[in-house]
C-alpha cells in the first residue's frame, strides 16, 4: 500500500511535467507527420508510417527515461523533500520501488497514446488497424522500463549530467553488444575473447527487445521471441532495480 | 519595464527585419539558381557500417535513405511532368546542365548492350543515359537494401524503373540477384530477372527458367503463367510485352504506373 501511495504520487507528479507533455506531443506530431513523408516513398506509405511510429515510441521513450527518470530521485535530494519522505514509517526500498512504479504507469500511458496515434495514422492510410504491431510495442515498453531502471540506478549515486550520459551509453552499448558475440564467433582464437564474452554476458542485449522490423515487414521470427524477450527484459529490470535499492539503502542523505 | 520600452521592443525587431534581413534574403535569392541535375556523390559509409550505426532503428534508417533516393530520382528524371525539367527547359539551361552531369539524350550515345533486343520497343523503354544519376542512385539503393534486405520496393525500383531510364543492366541484375538471395520466397525477383534476360539479353532459355521459378512461388499473379505460355508458343515479342504490361498494370494500385502502361499499350497498338 505504501509503495502504491508513492507510485500514485509519482504518477501525478510526472504526468504534470511539461517536459513529458512536450515530448509526447512531439512524438505524436512526428507519427502524424510520417503520413506526409510516407507519401514520398513510392507506394511504401504503410511501412514508413509503422517504422516512424515504432521508432518514435522508442526514441521518445528513451528521452522520457533520461529527462524524467533521472530527475525523479535527484529532485527529491536537491529540494531535500527526501527528508520528509524518509522520516515517515516507510522503507527506502519502498520509496525507490514506488517511484519506479509511478513512472512505469506514466510511461505505459505514453506508449498507449503513441500507439493510438500510430494506429490512427495507419487507419487513415490503410483503413485497418494493424494489431500485428503489438509484440513490438510490448517489447519497446519493456526496453523503456529497462532504460528507466538504469537512469534511476545511476541517479542514486551520480550527478544528473553523468547519469544521463551513462544511461545513453547503456542504450547505445545495449544495441551494439551483439557485435562482440559475432566477433568472438568469427575469431575464436583471440586471447582477449574472454573479456568480450564477459561484457556480452553481463550487459543487456537490447536487440532482443527489438521486433520493430520483424512486425512491420512480417518477417518470420521465433514463436517464443516475444515471451523470451519479455522474460529477458524483466529479468534485467529486476537486477538493476535491486542494485538501485541496495545503493539507496546505503546512501547517506546528509 | 515602461510602456514605451515595450513598444520599442516590438518595433525594433520589425525594423531590423524590414531594413536588414529581408533585403539580404532578396540578394541571396537572386544569386541562387534552381538546377535540374547535379552530381551528388554518396558520402555515406557503406551499408554494413550504416546497419551497425543505426542500432535498433534499421527500418527508420533505410526508410530515410529510401525517401532520399526517390526524391533525388524524381527530381532528376527526364519527364514532361517533372517541374524541375520544365523549369530548366523554360530557362534554357537544360542542355548545359545535362552535359555537366554526364547525361545524354542522343540515341548515338547509348551503348548497344544497354538497348532492348526488339528495335520496335526501344523508343518506349529507353529515355536517356545518365551516368551522374546512376552513380548516386545505385550505391544508395545498395545501402538501403543492405540495412534492410527485406525492403522489396528499392530492389524493384533499381532493378526495373531505373534500368528503364538508364540501361544499367549489370547494376540492375546485381541488385535483383541480391533481392532474390535475401527474399527467396518472393515471385517478383525471378520475374524481373527473367524480364531482363528476355528484354535486354535476348536469352529466352534463361527467361523461361526464371519464369518457371516465379510461377512456383506463393502469391505469383496469373499473368506470369500467361507469359510463360506465350514464350513456349514462340509468340511475337510485342505480344509478350503486352501480356507483361497488362499484368503489371492489373497488379499495381499505383495510378501513375497504370496511366503510363496504358500510354505504352496505346503506342504499341499504334506501332502495329
Amino acid at each position: 500500500m505504501r509503495i502504491w501511495a508513492i507510485a500514485l504520487n509519482t504518477f501525478k507528479e510526472t504526468i504534470r511535467n511539461r517536459i513529458l507533455i512536450n515530448i509526447l506531443l512531439f512524438a505524436i506530431g512526428l507519427i502524424l507527420l510520417s503520413m506526409i513523408v510516407g507519401d514520398w516513398s513510392l507506394n511504401e506509405q504503410a511501412k514508413i508510417i509503422k517504422d516512424f511510429g515504432l521508432s518514435a515510441m522508442s526514441i521518445f521513450g528513451l528521452l522520457i527515461a533520461i529527462f524524467i527518470g533521472i530527475r525523479l530521485m535527484v529532485q527529491e535530494l536537491e529540494q531535500r523533500t527526501i527528508y520528509i519522505i524518509a522520516s515517515k514509517p516507510i522503507h527506502r526500498w519502498e520509496i525507490v520501488s514506488g517511484k519506479y512504479l509511478g513512472l512505469a504507469i506514466t510511461l505505459a500511458i505514453n506508449v498507449l497514446l503513441m500507439s493510438g496515434a500510430l494506429w490512427g495514422a495507419g487507419w487513415i492510410m490503410e483503413s485497418r488497424i494493424d494489431f500485428g504491431l503489438v509484440p513490438a510495442i510490448i517489447l519497446i515498453y519493456v526496453e523503456i522500463l529497462l532504460i528507466v531502471g538504469f537512469a534511476l540506478f545511476f541517479s542514486t549515486f551520480m550527478s544528473p549530467t553523468l547519469s544521463a550520459l551513462m544511461t545513453l551509453i547503456v542504450f547505445v552499448a545495449g544495441h551494439l553488444i551483439g557485435v562482440l558475440r559475432e566477433y568472438v564467433q568469427m575469431f575464436p582464437d583471440k586471447s582477449f575473447n574472454w573479456l568480450f564474452k564477459a561484457i556480452y554476458t553481463i550487459f543487456p542485449n537490447l536487440e532482443y527487445l527489438n521486433l520493430k522490423m520483424a512486425v512491420v515487414e512480417h518477417l518470420s521470427r521465433s514463436p517464443h521471441a516475444v515471451i523470451f524477450g519479455l522474460l529477458y527484459g524483466i529479468g534485467y529490470i529486476l537486477i538493476i532495480h535491486l542494485f538501485t535499492i541496495w545503493i539507496f539503502q546505503k546512501k547517506d542523505f546528509k | 519595464m515602461t510602456k514605451q520600452l515595450h513598444i520599442l521592443m516590438l518595433i525594433v525587431p520589425l525594423i531590423i527585419f524590414i531594413a536588414w534581413v529581408h533585403p539580404i534574403q532578396k540578394v541571396l535569392d537572386r544569386n541562387r539558381t534552381i538546377q535540374f541535375v547535379d552530381k551528388r556523390p554518396v558520402f555515406l559509409p557503406k551499408g554494413n557500417v550504416l546497419k551497425w550505426l543505426s542500432m535498433g532503428y534499421r527500418g527508420l534508417m533505410s526508410d530515410w535513405l529510401w525517401i532520399n533516393c526517390v526524391i533525388y530520382y524524381g527530381r532528376r528524371a527526364i519527364d514532361e511532368d517533372n517541374p524541375y525539367y520544365i523549369y530548366a527547359e523554360e530557362h534554357k539551361t537544360l542542355e548545359a546542365e545535362l552535359e555537366r552531369a554526364g547525361h545524354s539524350q542522343s540515341p548515338d550515345d547509348i551503348p548497344e548492350s544497354a538497348l532492348v533486343t526488339d528495335e520496335n520497343l526501344r523508343h518506349l523503354l529507353y529515355r536517356f543515359t545518365s551516368k551522374g544519376l546512376v552513380d548516386y542512385i545505385y550505391p544508395m539503393i545498395d545501402r538501403v537494401t543492405t540495412i534492410d534486405p527485406h525492403f522489396i520496393q528499392p530492389y524493384i525500383f533499381g532493378g526495373v524503373y531505373v534500368l528503364l531510364d538508364t540501361g544499367e543492366i549489370k547494376r540492375a541484375i546485381l541488385l535483383l540477384e541480391k533481392g532474390h538471395r535475401y527474399n527467396p520466397d518472393r515471385w517478383e525477383f525471378p520475374l524481373y530477372l527473367g524480364w531482363i534476360n528476355w528484354m535486354y539479353l535476348g536469352d529466352i532459355k534463361r527467361t523461361q527458367e526464371y519464369l518457371v521459378e516465379a510461377v512456383g512461388k506463393k502469391e505469383c499473379p496469373a499473368f506470369v503463367g500467361q507469359l510463360l505460355r506465350a514464350f513456349s508458343l514462340n509468340a511475337h515479342q510485342t505480344e509478350v510485352t503486352k501480356i507483361y504490361l497488362k499484368g503489371i498494370s492489373e497488379n499495381t494500385t499505383n495510378q501513375e504506373i497504370q496511366d503510363r502502361i496504358d500510354k505504352l499499350l496505346e503506342e504499341l497498338d499504334a506501332a502495329k
